[in-house]
């Protein structure tokens, strides 16, 4: 029985083990090329070789689609362009939230596009910060151990019964439900199809996909808004008061890339 | 940046100074001033109280004080007027309301009228105490001399000279030792503010002499003047004032009262005899203040007021990169030296090259003396720069540049290094962005690979609640797991296990596998005692424990040995005792059974 166990355990490390060994992938060669562009000053090639790097047929996924977002909010950035650099910077936080340099590029071209801090410091703002310190998937993993934790207490209370062993129940539901806050918290904050506004100062939400509908609502540079369909030209959002409009496609960068 | 006021001579400018930063502050608080006019009066003649209370829109009078020997009119409406007023540089607009109270002496003598409550735009202000001199005739006229000399316009924040000179007759010189200048108007005028005046030369005073009946005022001798057949002797006051506000300034009329008292404070003067007063009156005069123009005034202007001539010297021409060089500015004329804000080298474009330790302040009243402490870090640098001040200078009536001349200068460079412009630009760090990530320090994402969905993450809580609720229920069917047989069962394993470890005799063993079974099977010890496992196992109910025979056949074995051991004559000894590790084996094999 002890052999089956170890040999079970044998088996699923080496099976983590390659699940979190990353493919070798045919995307080295374009990466490379972009930095030397990048390094040489020619953003316009840099910007080019990572957008081809993010075309599904790479396959780039988590931490290493992150990297090349946030080289993309570098070239943003180095080209003048803060607003877009605090979208790539965004969309790359979402898929690697602790990464300390993006954050650092993403205060950094908040404040150059004269947009206030992403992180305003203030205890609201460190609660977001800290449930939001985890991918969906690391959250969901959180919240996974929770479950277990809490069904190993209920079991225990099941057939001991007793008050302890009640106590211990509560207490494994709150740990369960403190595991569990990450995921919650983005289930109920994150938008399916984020996008943020990179128009200078505040872009017009208008009722119509036309320029000469009116304007129902104006979103200011910076925010987030909720993106609800798509035309070539325009995209329809629903803005943090609930107001939903067309924008110009120019007007909002869609975190999800 | 160190600043040291230097004192002038006496506190009249410093007076001076607080009384124009106070105005220099926006939101300014009420001021209320009150003077007689004239301070001196001829029994019979009217006088009138002037009332003025700066920067109020509304105000009232709810009583005047009652003075014997003195009878006020009414009060009357009061009169508005606004004006512009430039302190430091400032402009702002200001507004002041006055009453002119008709005021009739009913008798001789010196009336001090106590402070009364003026209410102002919601507060209640309190005048000085006033005096005004009522005497049976103002005789003495030919004997006396007063003179005022003032101009005629200035410019607001312009400072300007009022020169009074008085004098007596030369016969009657010896005959005096009482000398009064009474001018109502001083302290007392809104809009005109007294500053640090030019000093009496030593030795050319001859004393004090009253001012306003009094504290003393030092006098300066100014020789003699023949006028007809009379010589008279003169003395002088020089006074310097700053008019605040545009308008004209009305000085009522002023008093030269001399003659001879009893109980003079002018000591030097005092020779004993009769008593008597003469008056020399001085007639009123107005002096116009014209306004700063606003049109073509530059953005950094200083405030300065007047004509400047400036000058500037360097303590060092010679020097290495990061010397110290002591650049000294002093500005002198008849501008309001000392409040204009002086230049800042470190705001200016062409000191980029110098850094600007700090700088030392003095002022006087006739000049102005910065020293800068500057060090060139640049050993291209071949000269100061002018220090440029913006002026509004009186003469052309218009705003000018007044600037130092540069100073050549030689800087050597620093030797062993590679220049302080280059380590101030070092120095200088910036934030940037971080650079771009051309690897991913970091492993795979394994939580990506392995992370539950979402749906399955909600399935999951409904499965274990779910889950707790049926094996609870299954649980419960059989008994309360928490009621104290059940935990008695529970323990038996350990109880045993303690027990056999204490036991010294078959019979301690006996009763400790007896305390087991009892506990297994919700008995008491006792039932145990005598009991043949094997035909209990055969004969027990459905719903009781249940005992395996081959179990029960090995527990009736140990019970015979234990027996055997302690009925054979071992009681009471170790001989006979069964292994602890057997007996728990054999425990472990009937609790697994179902006991």
């Amino acid at each position: 029985m002890r052999s089956f166990l170890a040999g079970l355990v044998v088996l699923a490390c080496t099976a983590l083990v390659a699940l979190a060994t990353p493919s070798a992938r045919g995307d080295e060669a374009p990466d490379a090329a972009a930095v030397a562009a990048y390094r040489n000053g020619d953003l316009a090639r840099a910007r080019a070789e990572w957008t081809a790097l993010l075309a599904p047929e790479h396959g780039l996924e988590g931490r290493e689609r992150a990297r090349i977002l946030y080289n993309l909010g570098n070239v943003a950035f180095r080209e003048g362009h803060p607003l877009e650099a605090v979208g790539w910077t965004t969309s790359s936080l979402r898929l690697r939230p602790r990464d300390a340099d993006a954050w650092a590029n993403l205060e950094h071209a908040r404040r150059e596009a004269q947009l206030a801090p992403a992180d305003r410091g203030d205890l609201q703002a460190t609660l977001e910060r800290l449930l939001g310190a985890f991918t969906s998937a690391e959250a969901r993993l959180l919240a996974l151990a929770g479950l277990l934790a809490w069904a190993a207490t209920l079991v225990f209370e099941a057939l001991r019964g007793g008050r302890s062993s009640r106590w211990l129940a509560w207490g494994g539901a709150l740990l369960a439900l403190l595991l569990a806050a990450p995921w919650l918290h983005g289930v109920w904050t994150r938008a399916v199809h984020p996008h943020v506004v990179v128009e200078e100062g505040k872009a017009l939400v208008r009722s119509e996909p036309r320029v000469d509908a009116a304007v129902v609502a104006e979103v200011m540079a910076g925010e987030e808004v909720e993106g609800l369909d798509a035309l070539p030209a325009w995209v329809k959002v629903r803005a943090p008061d609930g107001t939903e409009g067309w924008v110009g496609a120019g007007s909002v960068f869609a975190l999800e890339r | 940046m160190t600043k040291i006021l230097q004192r002038g001579r006496g506190l009249a400018g410093a007076v001076a100074a607080i009384a124009l930063s106070a105005l220099a502050s926006a939101q300014r608080a009420p001021e209320v001033k009150a003077r007689f006019d004239p301070g001196v009066v001829k029994l019979g003649s009217a006088a009138h109280l002037f009332v003025e209370v700066e920067n109020a829109q509304t105000g009232d009078i709810p009583a005047l004080p009652q003075v014997q020997g003195l009878r006020f009119g009414a009060i009357g409406p009061f009169g508005t007027s606004s004006y512009t007023e430039i302190v430091n540089g400032r402009v702002s607009s200001r507004f002041s309301i006055t009453w002119r109270i008709p005021v009739q002496p009913l008798e001789k003598g010196e009336f001090a009228v106590p402070p009364f409550t003026v209410r102002a735009d919601g507060r209640d202000l309190t005048t000085r105490e006033l005096r005004l001199r009522v005497v049976e005739d103002l005789k003495g006229e030919e004997l006396g001399l007063l003179e005022i000399d003032a101009p005629k316009e200035v410019w607001q924040g312009q400072p300007f000279i009022v020169e009074i000179r008085v004098g007596f007759e030369a016969g009657i010189s010896g005959r005096l030792n009482y000398y009064n200048l009474v001018l109502p108007w001083l302290d007392e005028l809104g809009g005109l503010v007294e500053l640090d005046g030019p000093p009496i030369p030593t030795g050319k005073s001859p004393g004090k002499i009253y001012l306003n009946s009094r504290h003393g005022l030092e006098v300066e001798s100014h020789g003699q003047r023949k006028v007809g057949e009379s010589t008279f002797l003169l003395m002088r006051v020089r006074k310097r004032f700053v008019a605040t506000r545009s308008g004209t300034l009305t000085f009522p009329t002023s008093h030269f009262e001399f003659g001879r008292k009893q109980d003079s404070l002018t000591s030097i003067f005092n020779r004993g005899g009769e008593e008597f007063v003469y008056y020399k009156r001085s007639p009123p005069f107005d002096v116009l203040v014209k306004p700063v123009p606003e049109e073509e005034r530059p953005l950094d202007w200083s405030g300065a007021v007047g004509h400047v001539e400036v000058n500037a010297i360097a303590d060092r021409r010679d020097v290495v990169a990061g010397d110290s060089i002591k650049l000294t500015v002093e500005w002198t004329g008849d501008a309001n030296l000392e409040f204009f804000d002086e230049p800042d080298p470190a705001r200016l474009d062409a000191f980029r090259s110098f850094r600007v330790y700090g700088t030392q302040d003095r002022k006087t009243w006739d000049r102005r003396s910065v020293t800068y402490d500057l060090a060139p870090i640049d050993p291209a640098v071949t000269e100061i720069p002018g220090v440029p001040l913006s002026v509004f200078d009186t003469r052309s009536g218009r705003y000018a540049i007044v600037s130092t001349k540069p100073i050549p200068i030689r800087v050597r460079p620093l030797e062993g290094a590679t220049g302080l412009a280059a380590a101030a630009t070092a120095g200088g760090t910036t934030v940037d962005l971080r650079d771009i990530q051309t690897r991913d320090a970091g492993g795979g994402d394994l939580a990506a690979r392995v992370a539950p969905a979402g749906r399955m993450l909600a399935g999951l809580t409904v499965a274990i609640v779910a889950g707790w609720l049926a094996l609870r229920a299954w649980v419960r069917r059989r008994g309360d797991p928490d009621a104290p047989r059940a935990r008695a069962r529970r323990r038996a394993r350990r109880e045993l296990e303690r027990a056999l470890r204490t036991a010294r005799t078959p019979a301690e063993q006996a009763r400790a596998v007896h305390a087991f079974l009892a506990a297994r099977t919700g008995e008491t010890p006792e039932a145990w005692t005598g009991r043949d496992p094997v035909r209990w196992s055969s004969a027990h109910p459905e719903d009781a424990p249940k005992l395996e025979l081959n179990a029960a056949q090995e527990l009736a074995g140990l019970f015979a040995r234990l027996d055997a051991a302690i009925w054979g004559g071992a009681a009471g000894g170790n001989d006979g005792k069964v292994e602890d590790r057997e007996v728990l084996a054999l425990a472990d094999r009937v609790a697994a059974g179902g006991l």
